[in-house]
């Protein structure tokens, strides 16, 4: 056929082509005129912040927490509600609280409306009058404040995804939420925190009344890229979470938050709905500048509002002053460049208000039962930078820009409890600190031999008051949930020298075993969601070692009565276990020598995954260095080789391309 | 009126899919095939209303005139494409038959002569000797040609377009053999599996008077005088001094003859006697031949007595193992002369190859050289007559043989076969004559010669094949198709999360090991009503169910179920409706039979030719039909799909149908751009409206799909489509283009509203080298750039089915690949090259936001026997962006290229049908560095072994 032919031929179609593009090509494209008159949701241009943006302005100012407090009580009054706002900086010092009614509203702590679930946190109530509203909102702007960095902004959006039974909620018979059991982390009880010492702020990390809330309507707030504090607000007078991920809410409390972020607002490259976890986007917010009824820009300053109500006080957290926040990084923060071994490897370690350096490494305390094969200053310090190592090489899964290495808290507890070592990255979120501790500890404690008599001996059993605070609702030993265990994995479970990694213990520590699975029975150390035992406020074992402690300082906090918890959250003989809570969602690894338990390994700040690389594989590494037989539990004992009711417990889960720096796949093989 | 898969079902990738869903497609391949080559044989073919005599069997007719008739010619289908041919020679005359490019003559005239006129083959039958019947048998038409004669041609049916098979060449290759030499060896089955006695006992008896000594093999005359719509009594009574006068009572003629057994010689002077006495228009007429309407179909026990005495000469053996293109001849009068004596075939035609079982070999390829000396002279003339000897000399030698050009001599001694024939065939007895009974349909013109065969017999005249009509003009026909597979393969298969099958399960990654074992056993029932062969059918029911069995085995759990404790294995059956639909024929819109049809249901379709947007079974209605004497064919649709089992691949009629509408139409334009070269416009709308969410059986989330935001998501594109399919000059070559457009509400990263705009656009190529052919392959699917921004730009497809690049052949097309680590959704589909990152390709929603592909490969098969083929295909891949994977994966530079897929295939058909059809193929992805940063250093495998069964 010659070209004419063809291109004849061609000719029709090609037209046809062309027409078809030219008709339909029109449909789309161009810009929305309407989109061009609303605020942007661009915050200002920022450099590429990728944990080393802090710098002399990274602070709350006081008139930056005006501007703040400003723009969400200007959002408020034009929707017409009354609102709590709180505002923290990045270590958890409360800035402000400002109540807009006379009187604090009633708070209800609740995962439904209307309430089904009436355990643990489930259905307190804290009346109108009280300061429930403002712990609420403090709960909420430290839970913005501590999820974030420069890499990742999270906002209570967020953290309502990520601790439910399910990810994504909703998605039923997948495993729960990757940071299920976070929401009881930063406790009142915390021997970790530091807490408001009445005059001002102070070095943090500090604790949050309620531990991490998921309430929609806190969030972070950001200047120049890194992250300066948070925001949170009330108005709704609940403390919930969203249980439907795939709604567009109209969530008052993260209207009023989300508008007084204005400014302040999180980089759109760094908020969690760019970032995914097993390929799923993350929420932020379900509302957008542009969403909102009264522009935040065109809020009147702090002095000019005419907004009635003011700044209140809060028992344990603030006075009534604006005051300016710390500069993260620097000692005033409490968290700064650590000294010493690990001053080269721009680590950074936690100080206290006389700027000494926090757990630098130490020797085991437990020399009573180890003698002198207690964990080593020395073998301390090693672990930690192996894993250290290991994490600077790990490909992190919720930072961005992508690629970019993990930030996480690492701590070591000897079998004690006692914190003998603990480092962090420059710019991991402040949430990992506490958190990584409550990890080291419990998997230290379920990996012991009397972990089972630890808890038999607490003899005051959780107790559940009826809404007068007064009235026992209900009373549950602890030892409950060791009896449901010995049925499911034998008669010595906790007190057989069985390896539990924190993995381990999240398989047992879930709404559904196996997890995730709505058909299965409840996990033995969790509530039982077919009593409607469980919720999110209700976990189990979890909150019930320090739910007295918690609502001891809730009602001191609320009502200004009463004596604030001292600083351990359970009530054992041996306080320094356990003693800022339990942690239940990986990572975190015991440590032994020679097959004996010498303490435990936690890390956090990262997807769990790449946080149990850090430990598994720095422990690993370590001990080949050290060859003082210190290393990972025997793959004998680990939890893994326990196969309850047919479903094999979990040890390690490594992920997948773990490393920036190398194509190596099933790196946790065989170790 | 076709658009079914276009795909020439001898190929591989059309017929013999194996997996859950694949054999859906060979099914579909082949009924469009089944009907493409029906409709091309209506229009190719010359049809006339007027010779419909359905129940006219006899074979003379009393005209002087002969008229030009144009044949009845009847595609007889029997499954997996073996075709029939049946020619009605119902009417003396001369018939024309034409067939693609071919034609040929079969003249019938009234000096009984028959001829046949096939491209520049001539073959000519002996006169007076009555054409007693056809059959058609597996691939070939067969005409018995009285006693001892059988000519069979075989259609060859050529698909020069793969993918097509609108160029239907009909190729004729007579053949001829050798007569039955005696009777012991022609007694000798052909082969051990063929034609046991009841395979052909209904092989009508011959008819012979007691005039005759037994052992007379002569056919016997009849002088007719005319045919009549009154008879005159007086008349027929002065009839009587010349003989015993027959009246064959027929509308609205009646025949008159005169003599019913009488010798050639005896009719010729009773001929010339009634001649004189006025009959200007009596001729002879041959009554002894086995199917004439002087036959008996009414003895069975006379029948089957005759069957085995006769089955050397008669209608013969006709079964599987019989060599299928041959031409028996004999020429019966120059036997009858010589009466019995001389050699028997064997010697005489000694270097005639395996002449031990009668038969000669094929001409065309071996000359047969008789050693008779006779013969021997005539060597080299062309075509001759064979030398005959001199008592045969009342018979002109040219037309006591039928001869074909190419044969120089072909004589074997006539007086062997006389002798053979005297012996074995019985004396016809006066009882063995009946008159005529007429046929209630054309249909059953070979059982009134009693050919009457088993019910579970696919390959000769079966009510349940629709080769006859269950009631009037009411077809029944039943397809039966057991598919089987078994399939080795890794695939990258994480551990389970929350619990694992091993200790030490430390990783992401687990065992790749995976098998399944899948049977499906398909039964297509078809009612319709049509004459089945001038026409389209008036009305159709179809009903197509499919029991499915699978069996998968992993080495990790969580990977058959969301329930770890599914363990490693999953076993589940299932039922599925692949059709279930009333087709009703609306009006022809021209002589050529243009139509337009409507039809109603869940039925088959697809867009283009290679299914790369939508092949599927979805429940709607569709208008469909042609214009321009076929120029145009063009649908009209509405589909409203239906959810799918997860594990079969089959329509779930439980589930419902889906909130998924498309609104399509295609016009195919054929011989548009070059001869054979058909053009195919295309306008799609589909609208997709699935807000709930929707667990596959596994317990798996389908809908939404679980990745990006996993909210509802719902969308409206439209396609336009532009494709191409045939040859150019020598090269095949199918092209298709698209271009997507519309809106997704809620992209699936962004949660907002997003613009779709993406392209497809693939190429084959592909050349003929005698029995090898080359292909090239190339296809490009845009890919999005940015997940996050608003605009969709990731080409995906409504469902997918490609027969393209080696198709299920090659590793990509047929394993679907998870996203590890990015989502619960497959990287590509089983069955489907688009990396298109959905939940699943039978159940998930279409996701514009994925990676893309291009391809470039290269392939080649070989038929290296007629049973055997070899494909061998070599692809190279690579995604066309991987912004989408890295924000899926949280992992920067991703590389593009995912390796190459090599496979290779071997395809048997044992019988050269696709009612047998076995294949193995192995295929393995050699990654390339975009796989190895998605699942480490692995090069994934699949073995596959399939067996389709078809009835």
């Amino acid at each position: 056929m010659s070209f004419n032919r063809l291109s004849r031929g061609l000719q029709p179609l090609l037209l046809l082509a062309i027409t078809a593009l030219l008709v339909t090509g029109c449909g789309g494209g161009g810009a929305d005129p309407l989109q061009e008159e609303v605020v942007s949701d661009i915050a200002q241009p920022v450099a590429d912040c990728d944990g080393s943006c802090v710098n002399n302005s990274s602070v709350l100012r006081v008139e930056d927490v005006q501007q703040v407090l400003a723009q969400g009580l200007h959002q408020a009054q034009a929707m017409g509600v009354e609102a709590t706002l709180a505002v923290v900086d990045r270590v958890g010092n409360v800035l402000a609280v400002y109540r807009m009614s006379a009187t604090g509203s009633a708070l209800d702590i609740t995962s439904t409306v209307p309430n089904t679930v009436m355990t643990g946190l489930d259905g307190v109530q804290l009346p109108g009058g009280t300061d429930g509203d403002a712990l609420g909102a403090i709960a909420k702007a430290i839970t913005g404040a501590y999820l974030s960095s420069e890499g990742n902004a999270f906002s209570t959006r967020t953290a309502s995804q990520i601790i439910q039974e399910n990810f994504n909620p909703g998605e039923i018979d997948q495993p729960a939420g990757p940071l299920y059991g976070v929401q009881f982390s930063q406790l009142p009880c915390s021997d970790f925190l530091s807490r408001y010492d009445g005059l001002g702020v102070s070095v943090g990390p500090h604790r949050s009344p309620l531990g991490l809330a998921a309430d929609p309507g806190g969030f972070p707030l950001y200047k120049g890229g890194t992250p300066i504090g948070g925001v949170g607000v009330i108005a709704d007078n609940l403390y919930s979470l969203d249980k439907n991920v795939q709604d567009i809410d109209r969530n008052v409390d993260e209207m009023i938050a989300y508008a007084a972020t204005y400014g302040f607002q999180a980089p759109i490259e760094r908020r969690a709905d760019r970032l995914t976890v097993d390929g799923k986007t993350l929420r932020y917010s379900d509302v957008m500048f542009d969403d909102l009824p009264v522009n935040p820009a065109d809020a009147p300053i702090f002095d000019q509002l005419g907004v009635q109500g003011g700044l209140v006080a809060v028992t344990g957290y603030a006075d009534a002053v604006i005051r300016q926040g710390t500069l993260f990084g620097q000692l005033q923060s409490g968290i700064a460049k650590a000294g010493g071994a690990f001053a080269d490897i721009d680590a950074f370690a936690f100080y206290d208000a006389q700027q000494n350096q926090r757990y630098f490494p130490r020797d085991g305390s437990d020399v009573e039962q180890l003698a002198d094969r207690v964990l080593k200053a020395a073998e301390v310090e090693q672990i930690l930078v192996s894993a250290f190592e290991i994490a600077a090489r790990t490909r992190a899964q919720i930072r961005r820009p992508l690629d970019t290495f993990g930030r996480v808290t690492i701590t070591i507890v000897d079998t004690n409890g006692l914190v003998v070592g603990m480092i962090r990255n420059r710019d991991a979120p402040v949430f990992g600190s506490d958190v990584s501790l409550q990890k080291a500890r419990t998997t230290t404690l379920l990996s012991s031999l009397d972990a089972e008599q630890f808890f038999a001996e607490i003899d005051t059993p959780a107790t559940y008051l009826e809404n007068d605070f007064v009235t026992v609702k209900e009373e549950v030993p602890l030892d409950e949930y060791m009896d449901r265990s010995k049925a499911l994995l034998g008669a010595t479970a906790f007190e057989d020298g069985v390896a539990y990694s924190i993995r381990s213990i999240s398989n047992i520590h879930r709404p559904f075993f196996p997890d995730g699975l709505s058909s299965a029975e409840g996990g033995p150390l969790n509530k039982e969601p077919s009593l409607s035992e469980w919720s999110v406020f209700s976990t189990g074992l979890q909150l019930d070692v320090s739910f007295n402690k918690i609502v001891q300082h809730v009602l001191y906090a609320a009502t200004g009565g009463g004596s604030d918890v001292d600083s351990s959250c359970n009530q054992s003989s041996s306080p320094l276990r356990l003693a800022n809570g339990l942690q239940i969602f990986a990572s975190g690894v015991p440590i032994y020598r020679h097959g004996e338990l010498v303490g435990g390994l936690g890390v956090a700040g990262d997807a769990p995954e790449q946080d149990e690389m850090m430990a598994f594989l720095g422990l690993y590494n370590a001990g080949i260095l050290l060859e003082s037989g210190i290393g990972n539990a025997p793959v004998e004992i680990r939890a893994d080789r326990l196969t309850p009711n047919g479903y094999r417990l979990r040890y390690v889960q490594c992920p997948q391309n773990p490393f920036t720096d190398s194509d190596d796949e099933n790196v946790c093989r065989g170790k | 009126m076709i658009v079914l898969p276009l795909c020439d079902h001898v190929k591989t990738e059309c017929k013999t899919r194996g997996l859950p869903g694949g054999w859906i497609y060979g099914l579909i391949g082949l009924f469009g095939l089944r009907a493409i080559l029906l409709i091309v044989a209506m229009m190719l073919i010359p049809v006339s209303q007027s010779t419909a005599q359905s129940n006219q069997t006899t074979l003379g007719r009393a005209s002087d005139a002969v008229p030009h008739i144009k044949a009845k010619l009847s595609w007889l289908e029997d499954p997996a494409g073996k075709f029939g041919l049946l020619i009605d020679l119902s009417r003396r005359g001369s018939y024309d038959i034409s067939a693609g490019h071919r034609q040929f003559v079969l003249h019938w005239d009234e000096q009984n002569s028959v001829e046949f006129h096939a491209s520049h083959v001539l073959k000519k039958l002996a006169d007076d000797t009555p054409l007693a019947g056809l059959v058609f048998g597996e691939n070939r038409l067969e005409i018995n040609y009285g006693e001892g004669f059988r000519v069979s041609i075989t259609p060859m049916f050529v698909s020069t377009n793969e993918g097509e098979g609108d160029q239907i060449v009909l190729r004729f290759e007579p053949v001829v053999s050798s007569p039955v030499a005696s009777v012991a060896e022609a007694a000798r089955p052909i082969s051990p599996a063929v034609a046991p006695p009841t395979r052909i006992q209904a092989v009508p008896p011959a008819g012979p008077p007691p005039a005759f000594a037994a052992d007379d093999p002569r056919t016997y005359f009849t002088v007719q005088i005319g045919a009549f719509k009154q008879l005159n009594l007086d008349m027929v009574e002065s009839l009587h001094r010349h003989g015993e006068v027959n009246v064959e009572r027929g509308k609205p003629l009646s025949r008159v003859s005169i003599g019913k057994f009488l010798t050639k010689p005896q009719a010729q002077v009773l001929l010339a006697d009634l001649k004189r006495k006025g009959f200007k228009d009596a001729f002879i007429r041959t009554i002894s031949a086995p199917g004439s309407t002087l036959a008996m179909p009414t003895a069975p026990a006379a029948a089957s007595q005759a069957v085995v005495s006769a089955q050397p000469t008669g209608v013969l053996a006709r079964g599987t193992g019989m060599p299928p293109a041959r031409v028996d001849i004999e020429p019966p009068d120059s036997g009858k002369e010589h009466g019995s004596g001389g050699a028997a075939p064997s010697a005489l035609l000694s270097d005639c190859g395996p002449t031990d079982q009668g038969w000669l070999p094929k001409v065309n390829n071996k000359r047969c050289l008789p050693v008779n000396p006779a013969a021997a002279n005539n060597r080299g003339s062309g075509v001759k007559a064979a030398p005959m000897d001199s008592a045969s000399k009342a018979i002109s030698t040219e037309r006591n043989y039928l001869v074909q050009e190419q044969i120089e001599s072909h004589d074997a001694h006539p007086s062997a076969l006389v002798a053979a024939r005297a012996v074995e065939i019985p004396a016809p007895r006066p009882e063995d004559y009946a008159p005529a009974v007429a046929m209630p349909d054309r249909w059953r013109v070979l059982q009134s010669l009693g050919l009457v065969y088993d019910w579970y017999d696919p390959y000769n005249q079966n009510v349940l094949k629709g080769d006859f009509p269950v009631k009037d003009d009411w077809f029944f026909n039943v397809t039966a198709v057991s598919d089987t597979f078994l399939e080795v393969r890794t695939v990258p298969t994480p551990v389970g999360l929350q619990a694992t099958d091993l200790a030490g399960s430390n990783d992401v990654f687990g065992s790749y090991d995976q098998s399944a074992v899948v049977q499906n056993i398909a039964f297509e029932f078809v009612y319709y009503q049509g004459d089945t062969v001038f026409k389209p059918v008036d009305w159709e029911f179809r009903f197509t169910p499919v029991f499915n069995i699978n069996h998968t085995l992993v080495d990790e759990i969580l990977a058959v179920n969301a329930n770890p404790g599914e363990g490693r294995e999953r076993t589940r059956t299932d039922v599925g409706i692949q059709s279930a639909f009333v087709d009703k024929h609306l009006w022809n819109v021209s002589d050529n039979y243009d139509f337009d049809s409507v039809r109603l249901g869940i039925q088959p379709f697809s867009a283009d030719f290679r299914g790369f947007l939508f092949q599927d079974a979805p429940f709607g209605v569709r208008l469909f039909g042609n214009r321009s004497n076929n120029k145009f064919q063009y649908n009209a649709a509405w589909f409203r799909r239906l959810d799918k089992d997860v594990n079969s691949g089959l329509n779930d009629i439980g589930a419902g149908l889906r909130e998924d509408d498309l609104f399509i139409a295609n016009v195919y334009w054929q011989d548009r751009l070059a001869l054979g070269f058909n053009t195919e416009f295309l306008l799609a709308y589909n609208r997709n409206r699935e807000t709930d969410n929707v667990f596959d059986a596994n317990n798996f989330i389908t809908r939404p799909a679980s990745i990006g935001l996993e909210r509802p998501r719902t969308y409206d594109v439209v396609y336009v489509g532009l494709g191409g399919d045939g040859r150019v000059g020598r090269v095949n070559l199918t092209t298709m283009l698209y271009w997507a457009t519309g809106k997704e509400q809620g992209g699936v990263f962004t949660g907002t509203d997003a613009d779709i705009n993406a392209f497809f656009v693939a190429a084959e190529p592909s050349i003929d080298f005698d029995w090898a052919r080359l292909k090239l392959s190339m296809l490009y699917a845009s890919g999005d750039r940015d997940p996050y921004d608003d605009q969709s730009e990731a080409f995906d497809a409504i469902f997918e089915n490609p027969i393209f690049a080696g198709a299920d052949t090659s590793y990509w097309v047929r394993q679907a690949v998870p996203l590890i680590g990015g989502g619960r959704v497959a990287l590509s589909s089983r069955n489907g090259l688009l990396n298109s990152m959905r939940s699943s390709k039978e159940q998930g929603q279409s996701n514009f936001t994925n990676p893309g592909l291009i391809l470039l490969g290269g392939g080649l098969d070989l038929d290296v026997l007629p049973q055997l083929r070899l494909s061998f295909n070599a692809n190279y891949l690579q995604f066309a962006e991987t912004g989408v994977l890295e924000y899926a994966r949280a992992t920067r530079d991703i590389d593009e290229e995912i390796g190459f897929d090599v496979s290779a295939a071997l395809i048997w058909r044992p019988y050269m049908t696709q009612n047998v059809v076995t294949r193995l193929s192995f295929a393995r992805l050699f990654s390339g560095k975009g796989f190895i940063d998605l699942y480490g250093d692995e090069d994934p495998y699949s073995i596959l072994a399939n067996v389709v069964l078809t009835w």
